[in-house]
């Protein structure tokens, strides 16, 4: 890769390997996972619970349980490569270059301190002054009124839709070029949540800040992200342009999502469910982990492990599209949608 | 037998903090919690209701007030045509059988100490139900589409999902006529709300019921509902059929929770031109005068500060309680129809 590409990434994940070890069996939870991140990018991480989502926000904010270690790949942070920092040095990253904003900031947000204190808290963290104003300026910018005033409340006199709005805050005060955004509007109304995601995207125009968005609900993402990453078995399945991915899966997994999704187009219609479940991670099967809920499933795709293919600027893991898979009738991505 | 399967007139429930006598006196005039402040509203047998609003509009609590799980302050709640209103005891049991609720969390309304079997059984054991009467485990299991091996598990080996039809056929095994679901995909996956919506769609289709759908997701819905309720502090704005609502809204608050909804397609975004209303919900301790929504609204004037909007019928079965409705709808047509997308 020349200097300039490698300049213009921001985050990049490569063949990223987790594996849980538990008592019985060690719990394969990601498996071969790339993609990047360039800055002033909004790059969306989508797929149902169980796939990996969290488990990759939390190898990428090195943050693993103890029982989780990362068994192959890399994560590069502007070319550093942050697997192999030290502890102290992978803090001063955290808030200052990267920072998360979790899904819950009941339980993030300490009760007993007020929100101001802990706002300076962080701000001194990282060696600067937990100056009143600056923190009331941030806090009025992600649309907190009359924030000078409310330094000294506590997390519970605040709404939900105002203590992420304050998550929000922390996590921009030490102007971080990346924010990990872990199914930040899941809880919250519509309403809110549309405020939630119109700021996010006001802060990458304003100050170029790059998110990485994770999220279950493919709404959501349709409206804030510039790209996709869809997740299924701890596997990315596919990554597309926003619109492409929209407009035309191509992987059976991401097409059944959105045929799954409820409207008024198919109001009176049978939605689209997916059958079966996802597979427990202790007993995944041996190809392709979609296999057994694929609509085009052929016994190849029993052994054979997918590969992360590119095709047209975009990637998708399916023996479908792979010439070499063996794959009866193999798809190209401009030629016929997947559809039987 | 009359189409009106539920009638609720002039209902209000207000809560009062635990005071004395006196206090509570007082607090009638200024302190109470008004979850539900004169609510009129028809459901019709057959048909598949949804009731939307922000949380703290008071929906959750007209479904618990309608099963007589929440106190009534005023007003009357119709049944099939008897006023269930001041029932106890006994009455109020056999009424129970004939309406039931869908818990928003299935997990936590499900004893975690018992078995699946029992937890289906349990509600002919409160209501003596004599055994000819009652549908068996494998009955109940197979009308919500769950295999007969669960009957011998415990609710936190299910998932969400399972969890959900378990409750659902809890819900069932009284043959009850009327049903409230409270949020019935919150918490699953897309796919797996996807299977409860079908199944939910079946089982209306198989026996006949009405139901009551409290969510404040627009498209499930869009999806489900042939008429629809939107509420906001403790009031009604506009019913009518879930269509026209939609297709061309009349109350402002309706506009602004549709431009909010997140489409599945990028092409729908809209960006700045969403109509949110500025800030968040007022307290229902203390709701502001007149409309209650003029404090967000784009289109307040003078008078929405002073005078309550009535609901009003602006075409057949469709009311609204705003002042300013004819202004609101034609102003705000593109905008509905973007926010609908491409039909």
């Amino acid at each position: 890769m020349t200097a300039a590409a490698e300049e213009s990434r921001l985050l990049e994940v490569e063949g990223l390997e987790v594996v849980y070890h538990t008592d019985e069996q060690p719990l394969p939870a990601l498996y071969d996972v790339t993609f990047s991140v360039r800055p002033s990018e909004i790059v969306g991480v989508v797929g149902e619970s169980g796939c990996g989502k969290s488990t990759l926000s939390a190898a990428l904010m090195g943050l693993l349980p103890p029982n989780g270690e990362v068994t192959a790949g890399r994560i590069a942070y502007r070319t550093e490569d942050v697997l192999h920092l030290r502890p102290e040095n992978f803090r001063r990253l955290r808030g200052s270059e990267l920072a998360m904003i979790f899904q819950d900031p009941l339980s993030s947000l300490n009760p007993t301190f007020s929100i101001g204190a802990q706002m300076r808290d962080v701000l001194r963290a990282h060696g600067g002054r937990g100056d009143r104003h600056r923190i009331a300026s941030i806090l009025e910018r992600v649309g907190i009124p009359d924030a000078q005033a409310r330094l000294g409340d506590y997390p519970h006199q605040f709404s939900g839709g105002m203590r992420q709005r304050i998550m929000i805050a922390m996590a921009l005060m030490l102007e971080p070029a990346l924010i990990i955004a872990d199914e930040v509007t899941s809880a919250l109304d519509v309403t809110l949540e549309a405020q939630i995601l119109e700021l996010l995207r006001e802060l990458r125009d304003e100050r170029g800040t790059a998110v990485l968005f994770i999220s279950h609900d493919l709404g959501v993402v349709a409206q804030v992200c510039d790209r996709v990453v869809v997740m299924y078995a701890g596997r990315a399945v596919e990554e597309a342009d926003v619109y492409a991915l929209f407009e035309r899966p191509l992987h059976p997994y991401t097409e059944a999502l959105l045929a799954a999704v409820p409207s008024h187009t198919r109001r009176g219609e049978q939605l689209a469910s997916i059958p079966g479940r996802v597979p427990s991670l202790s007993a995944l099967p041996p190809g392709c982990k979609f296999v057994d809920r694929c609509a085009y499933a052929q016994p190849v795709n029993r052994e054979r492990e997918p590969r992360w293919l590119e095709l047209d600027g975009r990637k998708v893991r399916c023996n479908m599209y792979d010439p070499e898979s063996g794959y009866e009738g193999v798809r190209s991505a401009d030629g016929s949608p997947a559809r039987a | 037998m009359s189409d009106v399967l539920v009638d609720v007139r002039g209902l209000r429930t207000w809560f009062f903090g635990r005071r004395w006598w006196f206090e509570r006196f007082l607090e009638r005039e200024v302190g109470a919690v008004r979850a539900i402040d004169g609510v009129d509203l028809e459901i019709r047998r057959g048909e598949t209701l949804g009731l939307v609003g922000e949380s703290g509009s008071g929906k959750t609590t007209l479904g618990k007030v309608i099963l007589r799980l929440a106190p009534v302050t005023e007003g009357e709640i119709i049944f099939d045509g008897s006023d269930i209103t001041g029932l106890r005891g006994a009455g109020l049991r056999r009424l129970r059988s004939r309406m039931q609720m869908i818990f928003q969390d299935p997990h936590s309304s499900l004893s975690p100490r018992l078995r699946i079997a029992y937890l289906l059984m349990e509600p002919y054991r409160i209501n003596d139900v004599p055994r000819e009467e009652r549908y068996t485990v494998d009955e109940l299991l197979e009308m919500v589409e769950l295999s007969s091996e669960l009957a011998s598990k415990y609710p936190h080996e299910l998932s969400g999902g399972q969890a959900r039809r378990v409750g659902i056929a809890r819900a069932l095994a009284l043959r009850p006529e009327f049903l409230v679901a409270d949020e019935p995909t919150a918490g699953l996956d897309v796919s797996a709300g996807a299977k409860i919506l079908n199944l939910m769609r079946d089982l209306q289709a198989r026996l006949q019921l009405t139901y009551l759908v409290i969510t404040h997701n627009l498209s499930i819905v869009d999806y489900v509902a042939d008429r629809l309720a939107v509420m906001y502090l403790g009031k009604l704005f506009e019913v009518g059929p879930t269509d026209r609502v939609l297709d061309a809204p009349a109350h402002p608050y309706t506009h602004a929770l549709l431009s909010a909804v997140s489409e599945p397609d990028p092409r729908l975004r809209r960006g700045r031109a969403r109509l949110l209303p500025p800030g968040e919900i007022p307290s229902p301790r203390n709701p502001p005068p007149g409309c209650r929504f003029h404090t967000r609204c784009a289109f307040a004037e003078e008078r929405s500060r002073i005078e309550v909007p009535a609901l009003e019928e602006i075409e057949p079965g469709h009311l609204v309680a705003c002042h300013f409705w004819p202004k609101v709808r034609t102003e705000l047509a593109d905008s509905a129809a973007r926010a609908r997308g491409y039909r």
